[in-house]
């Protein structure tokens, strides 16, 4: 409180009764106040302080009293008088208690409920209701409102009168106050005891992806995503933080290491229901999620994010969150955009005269001659014919369509938002093929009027119709380039006589799949009394695909004596269900707030597959109805239920934004294990320190405008294995003998296996500087997984080749994450923004006990990463003999080192750090935005070498650096055809670091430039918004890697693609 | 009064029942067993369950398993390659090395098709052995017949092992830990492991073929003789190889039908035969050898071809060939179906012409000129040949594999095993090698030992010249 001088004077006056005349113009009250004590016996009390503010008067009067005079002068003051004994004692007027009410609004006047406001003095909160309305009562004049809400900018405002205020809340610029989803709940970065990346709906829409895994590439820090392939529907690597468990795809195994997938609450598949059967391989399910439905997608790291998904949470959660319906006017929005793509990268492939010099070449070596009835290519096709098969099979142009449309709207307690969209994207192989995805989506959310009861329902379902060749025909370029033409005269394939294995059969074999993706999802939760509130999340997802493969007479090789077509199909499902009961918690008090969960899950994955063979059609056209088979074949026949129930709690304490703990836990039982196996416990504790809200921080650090420090440590598990593999089975066969369809053991069985166990910790700090126009977060983590449950490897001489088994071994995880945003320039008309993003991972295998005994041993070596490449080592190639050598263990030189004794080359592979780096720029209507993904890897370039060089296949130019005569020094080994070189070719090319290249590259991953119409224009077209742009995917890569494309690798390179579009809300 | 409840009360109790919940529901998780398996007890708790997990064993070798006939990975083409029974022209690597002789211990066609699959079988086959063993459900015929059926399939498969690979692991439980770590048996252990085994599957099995409706596609009574003549032939056991191969053609089932009609279903010549299971064709034998264009596989090669005396006629009925262009291509004919959905031929397994030569040779190796003559001459007879000039038991011998060449010709790799057993191998091969562009090495009699079970298992050592 101020010091108040008081003065207090004492006059001595005239009697009450006495009339008072007096005239005064524009003087100040104490003046007034003198000269009326001078005619009357009463004495004014005030202070000079209380005078402040106060106006002057002008007035003339005669004959007066006292109280009409005093009346005049505290007329409008913010005064009172009050006259005892002979005093009068003067009081400021008590400032009036308002009832202040008002609405918030977002910038497009939709309500905003739960916003919070506060009165700065007393820190009184209410919140506002789902029309956006609250009510104070009894609040002091001209006392400061503070109206925040999550993702918004907070917003002060002082009260004045009884009125009713509009307050609009601009969306949060400030990265800090963003939303961030996690598990059951949202926080943001500020607040955040967890790391947890997020990409927002923005950046996605920018991108002309048909899978959300290709928008998030490069974009969060500790995820790495590889793109298999750029087939269309095709495969993605997926980790989170590197490589925890040693089951792992790349060697042949169930893959261990996928992150979990919560798509609005429920979990999603992360292993394709599809068989192999087309170009892109097994497809990838997340291809079913439009990525323009998706409003955010949140990537959890670190213990204090992910335990509370207990087993699943092990290697990392990716929540998916899609677009929910907003209160306000109901928009129609329109957006439809389209364009073309090629390959990324070419391979220099000899011509027709390089390729017969390469062929007569390796004759002359190995002293021999074409052999007719053998050697095609040199003694029956016609040898000056060229073919450029590269061309033919990839070089075509892919077309990208995409159309979509929403409605959405509602009032503050109804919302509701119903969109649909339709994909198109072919491919670059000739033929007609493509990619056809249609969705639909909807989201409706209800409040009650008391804001008690809350119901949110989104339901979404997509059709994914997938046309490939059955094969990815970038593998043909390795064809003879004076290979016969494809067509013969009649425009039937020609097989010349059985001496062509035409490959563009394939183009008459489409392998169709049909995915239909139906995910619902409903919350509903009541508030018992203010503080608690009861919710229960029900979701369901269906995933059902529908294969076939044909294969009509006309694209059978005659060869195999073919008297009809036949094809070959799979039906697979997957359905889920899960329940999950919670209670929520809220206690303010003071400084500190407490938030507790408490909940329980309960799923069911049930799925089914089938699939078969129909043979005997009578003609071609009749293929795709197996009722014109004569003759059915079921290959395979399956069932698999699993189960999955838990407890799970979290209790979060904030003491004043400064003093963060989280604590989370959760037991689970999960079907996967065996009786007295099926539970483990699980937790977590986080911890977060905002040290810029310490008073002392300001004056050190003036510029730090925030700071954090968090800390978390704690596990989660993985029960990423079969199912049912501790039961001993026996499954039926897909043969049937003499009537009889036979059992077989469906697998060695070990009932004793348990959970994979993943510790996670993780140090942090989150900064912000310049008044959060800068913001780093540097993160580093520890992740340590023990208990390995893998297939154990067994010689087959036991009947199979491995065992389900946990395994003592422990892999780790390290790694430094570094993110920086910052505003380079903001001004009303431009603004440029950057993010930086960088990971710089390291995998270790610390102890792998009895690593010897397995085949482990010829993947994994202790002490190195996981990915590294084991082999022999590489001496070039013999300036003698021009045949390639190596270095056995002593460091001799030999021509056939052995196995194991000298594979002792080991190098890490794979990413040695990655991360990208964003600019967006914004000029008046126009925004730019460029995205480049950096990486920086040792890959392989094996694939490049299809074949021995010399025998009847196609070579990339580099071959032609091979050794020639005595004395060259050379990289390349000598041609050969008798395959007497193939050894030493075999062991340089696919088992020595010979293939081991700089796989690096920076890859301008996304450009995409918009136009948004002004507003005078958009009023004359009537349209609330109009934007029309160019986007790009993929446009430029630089890169040492010699084959095709650096991240791809051996098979389809990713396609480029540019794309205009327009997009018209009205 | 009403009494006040209190939030942190209710949040307690909210806490404990859904913890409750939870730990009530550990039943939730006790799933059912798969709906399209069924766990191991109940299969050996029944006749027909019983039986089925002996058909699977069928199916599987008849429809998958390479050694047992499958496609490009059987014992007929990977072993006639090896020898000097088929050319080949595929491109594909791991075949390529079988014609050139050149096996690396990578090779997937050896450690799949020829290691793994018959050590499946021999699983397979020694799971069916224990579960009966356990059982009470089974019936005792039934129990007695699956039994011997199951001990003839591990003897089956032990023959082949020990002959591409030469001393090799003994399993004859499912108890995987210790075979994880087994190490080689000898030869003669495994040869008496698989006597033991046929011997009992004498004693078990039936004489007849009613079991499966009279065809023969289960292994009988007559078939574990058979087997076991051949298995007394290859440790020159003559006496118990004439006295084996003399149950089987002395029994009426058998007799030597027309050349056509050798090897289709259930032939009076067929003493254990695979129905075909793969769809679209009947024998795989028949799908890969018939040549409609140029090979995409293998051919016949020049010296089987020049094997042939003039008046054969297995060279007429068993060997055919298709010209392309200017060049003409020969290929084993004895199964004359390359594709069609309805059966008329069987893949032969055991037939009564090699018992013949089993007893003749036998015989021969025992002096009786006169009985080894007759038996040669019963197989010359119906090729369309004079009876055999030679008449000392030498000469005999020679004559004796020479027909085998040519009557067993790209069945099972009889060629391959007879030049083995007669230490031939090195002579023959140092010829023919070359001209397939290869070179050859003694050591290479026996295949390499997978390079990948050595890595797992490394009780198991290497054969010399790997």
């Amino acid at each position: 409180m101020k010091i108040v001088t008081l003065l207090l004077l004492v006059f001595f006056c005239k009697p009450i009764y006495a009339e008072i005349n007096l005239s005064v113009n524009n003087a100040p009250l104490d003046s007034v106040f003198q000269q009326i004590q001078l005619q009357s016996e009463y004495k004014f009390v005030y202070t000079s302080e209380q005078l402040e503010g106060t106006h002057p008067v002008s007035f003339s009067v005669k004959h007066a009293t006292l109280s009409e005079v005093l009346d005049i002068c505290f007329k409008d003051q913010p005064l009172l008088y009050s006259m005892e004994d002979k005093f009068i004692i003067v009081r400021r007027k008590v400032s009036q208690a308002l009832a202040v009410t008002g609405r918030v609004l977002n910038e497009n006047d939709e309500p905003l409920a739960g916003a919070t406001v506060m009165l700065k003095k007393t820190n009184r909160v209410t919140q506002t209701d789902a029309n956006g309305d609250f009510t104070l009562n009894e609040v002091a004049e001209k006392t400061i409102l503070v109206i925040s809400n999550i993702g918004y900018e907070t917003k002060e405002i002082m009260a004045e009168k009884n009125i009713r205020i509009i307050i609009r809340l601009a969306m949060s610029v400030n990265k800090l106050d963003e939303v961030k989803i996690i598990a059951y709940g949202t926080t943001t970065e500020r607040l955040s005891t967890g790391d947890v990346g997020t990409l927002k709906a923005e950046t996605i829409s920018e991108q002309p992806v048909a899978n959300p895994l290709a928008a998030l590439e490069g974009r969060i820090t500790g995820l790495n995503i590889v793109q298999n392939t750029g087939v269309p529907g095709g495969g993605f690597t997926v980790q989170i933080r590197g490589q925890n468990s040693l089951r792992s795809a790349a060697i042949g195994e169930m893959e261990g290491n996928d992150p979990l997938y919560i798509v609005d609450g429920v979990p999603f598949t992360s292993s394709s229901l599809s068989q192999d059967y087309g170009a892109a391989g097994k497809l990838n399910p997340l291809n079913n999620i439009d990525p323009q439905d998706i409003e955010s997608i949140d990537v959890l790291k670190d213990a204090d994010a992910t335990s509370i998904y207990g087993s699943r949470g092990s290697n990392g959660v990716i929540l998916i969150t899609t677009k929910k319906g907003k209160a306000g006017k109901t928009k129609v929005e329109l957006n439809c955009y389209s364009g073309a793509g090629v390959i990324t990268r070419k391979l220099s492939m000899l011509n027709t005269r390089e390729y017969l010099q390469m062929r007569h070449e390796a004759f002359n070596n190995d002293g021999a001659t074409p052999v007719p009835g053998v050697d095609y290519d040199l003694l029956t096709w016609d040898t000056t014919q060229y073919t450029d098969w590269q061309k033919m099979a990839i070089g075509g142009t892919a077309k990208i369509a995409d159309f979509r449309g929403s409605v959405s709207g509602g009032n503050a307690n109804t919302q509701f938002l119903a969109g649909g969209g339709y994909h198109r994207e072919s491919t670059v192989f000739p033929g007609d093929f493509a990619d056809k995805k249609a969705s639909v989506h909807l989201n409706v959310n209800h409040v009650s009027e008391n804001q008690r009861f809350r119901l949110y329902i989104t339901a979404s379902y997509v059709n994914d119709n997938s046309n490939l060749p059955p094969s990815d025909l970038t593998l043909i370029d390795n064809l003879p380039p004076d290979a016969p033409k494809v067509f013969d005269s009649s425009g039937k394939l020609n097989w010349s006589n059985g001496t062509f294995s035409n490959p563009f059969a394939y183009l008459l074999e489409p392998s169709n799949t049909i995915t239909n993706t139906m995910l619902g999802n409903a919350v509903i939760s009541y508030q018992l009394f203010p503080g608690l509130e009861l919710k229960t999340s029900l979701g369901y997802t269906k995933m059902e695909v529908n294969e076939e493969q044909l294969f009509p007479l006309s694209s059978l090789n005659p060869a195999y004596g073919y008297t009809s077509g036949y094809s070959l199909t799979a039906n697979n499902n997957v359905k889920t269900w899960i329940i999950e009961p919670q209670a929520l918690y809220k206690k303010r008090i003071g400084k500190s707030a407490l938030d507790v969960l408490v909940g329980s899950t309960f799923q069911e994955n049930t799925g089914q597959s089938q699939s078969f063979y129909f043979f005997g059609f009578s003609n071609d056209n009749l293929l795709t109805n197996i009722a014109a088979a004569s003759k059915v074949y079921v290959l395979s026949s399956d069932y698999t239920d699993y189960r999955y129930v838990a407890a799970f709690g979290r209790i979060s304490y904030n003491w004043d934004d400064k003093y963060l703990f989280n604590f989370t836990g959760r037991r689970d039982g999960s079907s996967r294990f065996g009786p007295g196996k099926q539970f483990a416990d699980f937790g977590a504790a986080g911890l977060a320190w905002i040290f810029s809200k310490e008073s002392f921080m300001e004056k050190v650090l003036p510029f730090l405008s925030f700071g954090k420090i968090r800390a978390s440590y704690g596990s989660s598990g993985s029960d990423q294995i079969g199912d049912y593999q501790y039961l001993s089975t026996y499954a039926p066969t897909s043969y049937i003998y003499n009537g009889i369809t036979g059992l077989l053991p469906a697998r060695l069985y070990n009932p004793n296996y348990a959970w994979e166990i993943n510790r996670k910790m993780e140090i942090g700090v989150d900064g912000g500087l310049f008044h959060d126009r800068v913001l780093f977060t540097v993160s580093f983590y520890r992740n340590r997984s023990s208990n390995q449950l893998v297939g154990i490897p067994l010689p087959a001489i036991t009947g199979f080749t491995s065992i389900e088994s946990n395994f003592p071994a422990l892999v780790q995880n390290t790694g430094w994450e570094f993110s920086l945003n910052t505003i380079n320039v903001k001004t009303k008309d431009f603004t440029w923004k950057t993010t930086v993003t960088l990971t710089i991972p390291h995998n270790k295998l610390v102890s792998f006990p009895g690593i010897s005994a397995t085949s482990y041993n010829s993947v994994y070596t202790v002490g190195q990463p996981l990915n590294i490449f084991k082999g022999f080592r590489f001496a070039g190639v013999d300036p003698q003999t021009g045949v390639y050598q190596f270095l056995d263990s002593k460091g001799k030189i030999t021509s056939s080192p052995q196995y194991p004794d000298d594979y002792v080359y080991t190098q890490k592979i794979g990413a040695n750090y990655y991360g990208g780096v964003q600019n967006s720029f914004r000029y008046k209507h126009w925004q730019l935005d460029i995205f480049v993904q950096i990486v920086n890897q040792v890959g392989n370039d094996n694939n490049l070498f299809s074949a021995l060089p010399g025998t009847p296949y196609n070579q990339p130019s580099v071959v032609l650096q091979r050794w020639q005569k005595a004395g060259e020094i050379t990289g390349i080994q000598k041609f050969n055809q008798d395959y007497s070189l193939y050894e030493q070719w075999s062991d340089a090319v696919y088992s020595s670091n010979q293939q081991l290249t700089n796989a690096s590259f920076i890859r301008l991953k996304n450009l995409s430039l918009s136009y948004n119409l002004p507003e005078l224009l958009r009023q004359k077209m009537r349209v609330k918004d109009l934007r029309i742009y160019v986007q790009g995917q993929n446009l430029f890569t630089v890169t040492k890697y010699p084959g095709l494309d650096p991240e791809t690798q051996g098979v389809l390179p990713l396609i480029k693609t540019l794309t205009a579009g327009i997009q018209i809300t009205l | 009064m009403r009494k006040k409840y209190h939030p942190h009360h209710l949040l307690l109790s909210m806490v404990g029942l859904l913890l409750n919940l939870a730990g009530g529901c550990a039943k939730f998780i006790d799933i059912k067993p798969p709906t399209t398996q069924l766990v191991t007890s109940s299969v050996f708790a029944s006749d027909a369950a019983a039986t089925a997990a002996m058909t699977g064993i069928y199916g599987n070798m008849s429809g998958s398993h390479g050694f047992a006939g499958q496609l490009t990975g059987s014992t007929s083409l990977l072993l006639g390659l090896y020898a000097d029974e088929l050319e080949n022209f595929s491109t594909n690597q791991n075949q390529a090395a079988f014609y050139t002789n050149a096996l690396s211990a990578a090779n997937t066609d050896v450690s799949s098709d020829l290691w793994a699959q018959p050590y499946q079988d021999i699983y397979d086959a020694n799971a069916v052995i224990e579960g009966l063993a356990g059982s009470s459900g089974v019936s005792d015929p039934v129990k007695n017949e699956l039994t011997g059926e199951a001990k003839f399939i591990r003897a089956f498969c032990y023959f082949y092992l020990v002959n591409f690979f030469g001393e090799i692991p003994l399993i004859t439980s499912t108890n995987y830990q210790a075979n994880a770590v087994a190490a080689r048996n000898t030869s003669a252990q495994v040869y008496d492991q698989i006597v033991t085994d046929l011997q009992d599957a004498q004693n078990l099995l039936p004489d007849d073929y009613s079991i499966s409706d009279g065809e023969r596609i289960r292994p009988n009574k007559a078939a574990a003789s058979a087997l076991l003549a051949r298995v007394y032939l290859f440790t020159n056991d003559w006496t118990d190889a004439e006295a084996a191969s003399n149950a089987v053609i002395s029994d009426p089932l058998y007799s030597l039908p027309a050349l056509d009609s050798v090897f289709l279903a259930n032939s009076a010549e067929a003493i254990w035969q695979f129905k075909p299971v793969l769809p679209n064709i009947n024998t795989t034998e028949g799908n890969i050898f018939i040549l409609t264009t140029t090979p995409q596989f293998v051919a016949l090669s020049n010296q089987v071809l020049q094997a042939f005396e003039p008046e054969d006629l297995r060279r007429t009925d068993w060997v055919d060939s298709i010209t392309v262009g200017t060049n003409t291509y020969y290929y084993p004919f004895k199964y004359k179906v390359k594709t069609g959905t309805t059966l008329t031929e069987y893949s032969m397994v055991l037939r009564l012409g090699e018992q013949y030569l089993i007893r003749a040779e036998a015989r021969a190796k025992q002096g009786n000129v006169f009985g080894a003559q007759s038996d040669l001459n019963m197989i010359r007879q119906r090729a369309g040949l004079p009876p055999t000039a030679d008449s000392t038991a030498d000469e005999l011998a020679v004559a004796i594999l020479h027909e085998r060449q040519v009557e067993l010709f790209t069945e099972w790799g009889h060629r391959w095993f007879d030049l083995k057993r007669t230490d031939n191998a090195d002579a023959v091969m140092e010829i023919v090698t070359p001209l397939k562009g290869g070179s050859w090495n003694t050591d290479f009699q026996l295949f390499p030992i997978p390079k990948s079970e050595i890595l797992v298992d490394q009780q198991l050592t290497q054969n010399p010249g790997y």
